[in-house]
């Protein structure tokens, strides 16, 4: 088998100081979907943003490697054009940027670093009206400010659009189910599957076994107090959706959060 | 001697007085010329304002010195082609269906379609409707305020005015193209007083696009003086760019008398000179006017921006939204002092002002002094002045996308700005003025 696209080895991220990640192993080999669930609280978007490089998350061991390079020590920027995909549990907002405007700011980044000029204007329209077509956005969305006013379900929608123009190696998607109404579910999991394949691994980080009716993980692995307790196939969701997470904490972990 | 500034100084330089005087208006008519003598006179008799006088507290006044500097000598550099290359730096050439441009002082190109002389409009230089529409332009100066009402800037420029424009449209013309008008200076230790001013009659509609640059060899001080009479109902689009070199310092008094239901999208973007210093007023005469006034500027280097704003409502029922936004880097500075005023009668007004600030170093700074005074009870008025610096978060975010930290930068200070531009009606100034600011905003 393949090398693995994406390797976390034994990871240790804290945020202000306070240890939330710690010693956490993951592989992902494009074509796969790997679910990661957990209670509030237990590191999932900690380990999100460690992937994409936030500042403001301290790797304090452990590596990331990304098609075999050791990404620790990037700017999130680089990450990006190097092929990782992160969507937000809460994307920002960024005043005045249109939603087009920003796109084809992104793509061209991305472009440049393969050595292509800037995307043809007609051509970058027409490629970003078929992805928003697919995700049934209305045209109008590309003229709107980035995130901003958007209703939640917009902007997840406006992740996945993202997604879908940037083409990545490796998507995390963090919590991109929450806040969607079913219809809106359905559409935004069709545009991932859209994309899933075997160019694209795909970590997707939630907390229902409603997403995964829709898109099918390969592998589910369950994240309590920044450790990885347990990891499965797809019925492993299903388990977890009949007994919670008791079960699976450890008693020490069960311990201090009491 | 105490600082030179905190005092009163009446004496005028050599170079500013009855001789120089004599040549500027060498070939004026003669109620020019007996205006300008009065105007000394006036010059003569009042004093440069000092750190004492609040408006300047925090623009040192003794940096604007005439003693340096003495009238340009018009002629020699106005040529063609200093004119065009000049039309070409400040990114106009798309512009040029009626487009005034002078060069240190002198007329260098003046292009007008037949069709604004044989619907009455008048769009010529200062000199030339001085001559022609010597009734009409006399006015309309200062919107026809007598020589002793000036303070001693307002009051040397009209002594010295050396160029300008002069903008009538008749009553109830639509003009759809728009009138351009270039002040360009490249001379060296120059004084320029420049005056344009612009009436639109009852029922007109107009844009006006007005430019004051210079290149960054040129040294010296140039005075702006702006009259805009909107006429009643009339429809007043017009924005003016200061895009001065880096070396010239700049005044300026802009002032708007707009009459009974006019609407009038006045913008104003400040990127260029040394020090500069802008005096606004938009004096809302009668009812029904709807005035937006916008402005952006962007300060880099040690350059120094300063910006005054009066919104006078006279009347009731009018409307008066302003925004000013702009962003400082390196240990550039702004100052923001800006005045709603609300008369007893003027009930039923609706008077909105708010200046925002981005620091894009730690060494620049801003002040933001924003003030009321409402003597009206049945008004609606907001006020607000905000500073910030450019969010972590949303860097992250675009970071996240691929984009560059400097691209990321730059993507939200265009941002930024654009609530300002989403406001100036005119999609031909929308876009001048969008352009301008990208291309001085390198982050
Ligand atoms: N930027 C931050 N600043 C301060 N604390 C943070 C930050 N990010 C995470 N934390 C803390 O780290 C811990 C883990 O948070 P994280 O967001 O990774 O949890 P999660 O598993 O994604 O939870 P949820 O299911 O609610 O999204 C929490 O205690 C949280 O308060
Ligand atoms: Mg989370």
């Amino acid at each position: 088998m393949s090398q693995p696209d994406l390797i976390v080895k034994d990871l240790q991220v804290s945020v202000d100081g306070k240890p939330i990640l710690k010693g956490l192993s993951l592989e992902v080999r494009k074509g796969e979907v790997h679910a990661i669930m957990g209670p509030n609280g237990s590191g999932k978007s900690t380990l999100a943003n460690a992937l994409m490089g936030h500042p403001k998350y301290t790797v304090d061991s452990g590596q990331m490697l990304l098609a075999g390079e050791d990404i620790g020590e990037l700017e999130a920027d680089e990450r990006s054009r190097k092929g990782l995909f992160l969507a937000f549990q809460y994307p920002t907002a960024i005043p005045g940027v249109s939603v087009a405007n920003f796109l084809r700011t992104s793509l061209n980044a991305r472009r440049k670093e393969q050595g292509e000029g800037p995307i043809p204007v007609k051509e970058f329209r027409t490629l970003m009206r078929s992805h928003m077509a697919t995700l049934k956005m209305d045209d109008s969305f590309a003229g709107r400010y980035l995130n901003e006013g958007f209703s939640g379900g917009e902007k997840k929608r406006a992740e996945i659009l993202q997604m879908s123009v940037l083409k990545p190696q490796i998507a995390v998607l963090d919590e991109t189910d929450s806040g969607l109404d079913i219809d809106a579910l359905r559409v935004v999991s069709d545009g991932v599957n859209a994309l899933r394949g075997p160019d694209l691994g795909i970590v997707l980080i939630t907390h229902y076994q409603r997403l995964l009716n829709y898109i099918k993980p390969d592998f589910v692995h369950v994240l309590v107090a920044g450790r990885l307790v347990r990891s499965g196939g797809p019925e492993l969701a299903l388990e977890l959706e009949e007994k919670g997470y008791d079960w699976l904490i450890e008693p020490e972990a069960a311990n201090t959060q009491a | 001697m105490a600082t030179p500034t905190l005092e009163k100084t009446t004496a005028l330089p050599a170079s500013f007085g009855a001789e120089a005087l004599g040549a500027v208006a060498a070939s004026d008519p003669d109620w020019l010329k007996q205006l300008r003598a009065e105007a000394l006179v006036r010059a003569e008799a009042t004093a440069f304002p000092t750190l004492n006088d609040e408006a300047w507290r925090r623009t040192n006044p003794s940096r604007f010195r005439l003693d340096p500097f003495t009238l340009p000598r018009p002629g020699a550099s106005a040529t063609p082609q200093a004119a065009m290359a000049a039309v070409a730096a400040a990114g106009l050439p798309e512009l040029r269906e009626a487009l005034l441009v002078t060069v240190d002082g002198a007329l260098a190109h003046h292009d007008a379609q037949a069709g604004l002389a044989e619907a009455g409009v008048i769009f010529t230089d200062f000199a030339t409707a001085a001559r022609s529409h010597g009734e009409a332009l006399r006015k309309d100066l200062f919107h026809g305020a007598s020589m002793d009402t000036l303070d001693r800037w307002s009051a040397l420029n009209a002594a010295f005015t050396t160029s300008g424009a002069y903008i009538r449209v008749p009553k109830n013309i639509v003009v759809e193209q728009p009138l351009v008008v270039l002040h360009h200076l490249q001379g060296t230790d120059c004084a320029a007083f420049l005056h344009t001013v612009i009436h639109v009659e009852a029922g007109a509609s107009v844009t006006v696009l007005e430019v004051t640059s210079g290149t960054d060899q040129a040294t010296g001080l140039v005075h702006s003086a702006v009259d805009v009479i909107a006429g009643a109902g009339s429809n007043v689009r017009y924005l003016r760019m200061q895009e001065l070199g880096v070396k010239t310092l700049h005044l300026s008094r802009e002032r708007l008398y707009a009459h009974r239901d006019s609407q009038v999208d006045w913008s104003w973007g400040a990127l260029g000179s040394a020090m500069a210093k802008s005096d606004m007023e938009a004096n809302l005469l009668g009812e029904g006017i709807h005035a937006m006034i916008s402005g952006f500027y962007h300060g880099e280097g040690t350059q120094h921006l300063d910006h005054h704003t009066f919104q006078n409502h006279e009347k009731g029922n009018t409307i008066s939204d302003l925004l000013y936004k702009g962003s400082l880097t390196g240990r550039a500075r702004s100052v923001y002092m800006g005045l709603i005023k609300i008369h007893k009668e003027a009930q039923r007004s609706d008077a909105y002002q708010a200046n925002r600030n981005l620091l894009l170093s730690s060494t620049a700074r801003t002040d933001s002094i924003p003030s009321l005074e409402i003597e009206a009870n049945d008004v609606r008025c907001t006020h607000g002045a905000t500073m910030g610096q450019i969010d972590e978060e949303q860097l992250f975010y675009l970071r996240a996308r691929g984009i560059t930290r400097a691209e990321a930068v730059r993507l939200i200070v265009e941002g930024f700005y654009e609530p300002v531009f989403d406001r100036i009606g005119s999609e031909t100034l929308r876009s001048h003025a969008r352009t301008r600011l990208e291309r001085r905003v390198k982050v």
